[in-house]
């Protein structure tokens, strides 16, 4: 008893400062390179088209945030669709191929090929297929990020050691026991691998598709300001994008650590 | 009770290798079997074909008189690794046994409770997994074959990982609980002491390929004590055994124990 009572403690013990290191020293990096840019800016002082100076781009953030709000939420929108829309065509894809050697033989090599043509390239031919709009954007963002989904699904699900699967069924499991008990909640860890990588890349996906063609998203102003050399608003979407990135992953992370408190990634002692 | 278990030629080939040449034992309802036998030899095959979890390439088993087809399910298998779920704590591990058999919760979560005391792990009920020693793991799956009463155990090398004085405990509660429900036992061990104390009958096995060398009795009476191995009786079935091993050529780690 007494035991566990101090593993408890231990590992609350050092998990409170490493929660604050976790947020302070990311903060000070960004601190450093906010300054250093301050810095390039006033010692070269570039054309404001090629180098805007943080306070530019931060005044731009706030006279403009309506507009960029909007287009950050339909980006936002778009990675959000394209992602569970990932989820939902990679899990099945990755039971059926853990699951069957005919459907890992028909489709996984077709699949495995078809990931090396550049989804980049091919987001204007899905533009001409479906036409403007939203939904093209979200296609293109699950072309690129269902994929990750299907291999860490795939590995997971293939990792079950033998024995596990023996002492199953010496339990009488059903198939259906077998993967909510047993097949499940061993794949998680690799499967939440393949959902962060997926949730980056479905931002990619969302932007590449709103660059080919849209008028509406944080791709869409970009290119715009770009176009129209308005480089401090470029740098306002540019920061937008990042933060949908990066929440989308913490978000992740969080539903990660909810949902499988008992694996070593979430224990900070680390073994 | 237990029941008897018929293994009647039974081979098995991997790939055109013979793991294990036709072997037959007739295992008596109730009885302690244990295996001994040098790595290699298909001891654990041979538990995975009696569980049903494997097929003999020759010859049929039957447990109970009914020829085996499936996956047996009134049976407590201990693994040669602890094979524990590591999103689930010690007693949902153990409770897992009553989750897939529809058992009652309550009377079951009682009952892991005691063997968990039993096996020195109380206050451990809800730890996880990765917060166990090996041997503490182990002992969870030795409770986990236990906790729904089956009329068959099978152990494979269930006290490996153990330190003697754990394996001594072990062993002396292994034999309680035996001698109260009566399962039909087969166990698997590297330990021919422990092979002696527990057993009525012992398989000696050699390897490549596996086949029964010998099967010997042993008659010493029950309840069995731990100083049972200090007796001439006692330690003429050890020397027997070694002397099997010896002519086999193997000598193993664990026959210094039994000198
Ligand atoms: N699934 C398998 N595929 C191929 N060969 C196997 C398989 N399982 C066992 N074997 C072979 O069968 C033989 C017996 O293996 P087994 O695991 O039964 O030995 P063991 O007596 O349990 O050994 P140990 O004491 O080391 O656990 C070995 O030579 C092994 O290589
Ligand atoms: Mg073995």
């Amino acid at each position: 008893m007494s035991q566990t009572d101090m593993t408890m403690q231990a590992s609350g013990g050092t998990g409170f400062p490493m929660r604050i290191s976790r947020v302070v020293y990311p903060l000070l990096s960004l601190i450093v390179i906010i300054v250093l840019w301050q810095v390039v800016v006033s010692v070269a002082k570039p054309a404001p088209y090629l180098l805007p100076s943080p306070g530019s781009v931060a005044s731009t953030l706030i006279s403009q945030f309506p507009m960029l709000i909007y287009h950050s939420g339909i980006t936002a929108f778009e990675t959000l669709i394209a992602f569970l829309l990932s989820i939902v065509i990679a899990l099945p894809l990755a039971v059926l191929i853990a699951r069957f050697r005919w459907f890992e033989d028909a489709v996984y090599p077709l699949l495995v090929t078809s990931q090396a043509v550049p989804k980049v390239a091919l987001a204007p031919l899905i533009l001409v297929w479906l036409g403007f709009g939203l939904h093209t954007n979200i296609v293109v963002g699950v072309l690129m990020a269902f994929f990750p989904v299907v291999i860490s699904g795939v590995v997971g699900l293939k990792s079950v050691p033998q024995d596990m699967i023996f002492l199953g069924r010496t339990m009488g499991l059903s198939q259906a026991q077998m993967f909510r008990k047993i097949y499940l909640p061993h794949a998680l860890p690799s499967l939440f691998g393949g959902l962060k990588v997926c949730v980056t890349l479905a931002v990619v996906g969302a932007v590449v598709g709103e660059f080919v063609g849209s008028d509406r998203g944080l791709g869409y102003l970009i290119l715009l300001s770009s176009g129209q050399l308005q480089t401090a608003l470029m740098f306002a979407a540019l920061i937008l994008l990042v933060l949908i990135g990066v929440v989308s992953f913490a978000i992740v992370q969080f539903v990660e650590a909810r949902v499988m408190p008992w694996h070593r990634s979430q224990r900070s002692d680390g073994h | 009770m237990g029941k008897s278990i018929t293994i009647d030629k039974v081979s098995r080939s991997y790939a055109g290798l013979e793991a294990l040449v036709p072997t037959s034992i007739d295992i008596q309802p109730g009885e302690f079997l244990s295996i001994v036998g040098p790595s290699g030899c298909g001891k654990s095959t041979l538990l995975r074909i009696i569980a049903g979890l494997d097929f003999p390439t020759s010859g049929t088993l039957r447990i109970g008189g009914r020829p085996v087809s499936k996956a047996e399910t009134d049976l407590g298998f201990v693994f040669q690794s602890p094979v524990l779920l590591e999103w689930r704590s010690v007693i949902d591990n153990i409770l897992l046994q009553a989750e897939a058999r529809g058992l009652p919760d309550a009377e079951y979560r009682a009952k892991a409770k005691d063997l968990l005391a039993a096996a020195g792990l109380a206050g451990f009920e809800n730890a996880y997994p990765h917060q166990l020693s090996g041997g503490m793991s182990q002992r969870v799956s030795v409770c986990r074959a236990l906790v729904h009463d089956p009329s068959l155990l099978l152990m494979d090398e269930p006290f490996g990982a153990l330190d003697a004085l754990t394996r001594d405990q072990m062993m002396v509660d292994l034999q309680s609980l035996w001698l109260r429900s009566r399962p039909t036992v087969v166990f698997v061990t590297h330990s021919i002491q422990e092979a002696v104390f527990l057993s009525d009958r012992i398989v000696v096995m050699a390897p490549r390929p596996g086949r029964v060398e010998a099967v010997l009795d042993v008659a010493l009476p029950r309840r069995r004590r731990l100083s049972v191995r200090g007796t001439p009786e006692f330690n003429a079935i050890v020397d027997e055994i070694l002397i099997h091993f010896e002519r086999m050529g193997v000598i193993r780690d664990d026959a210094e124990d039994a000198a």
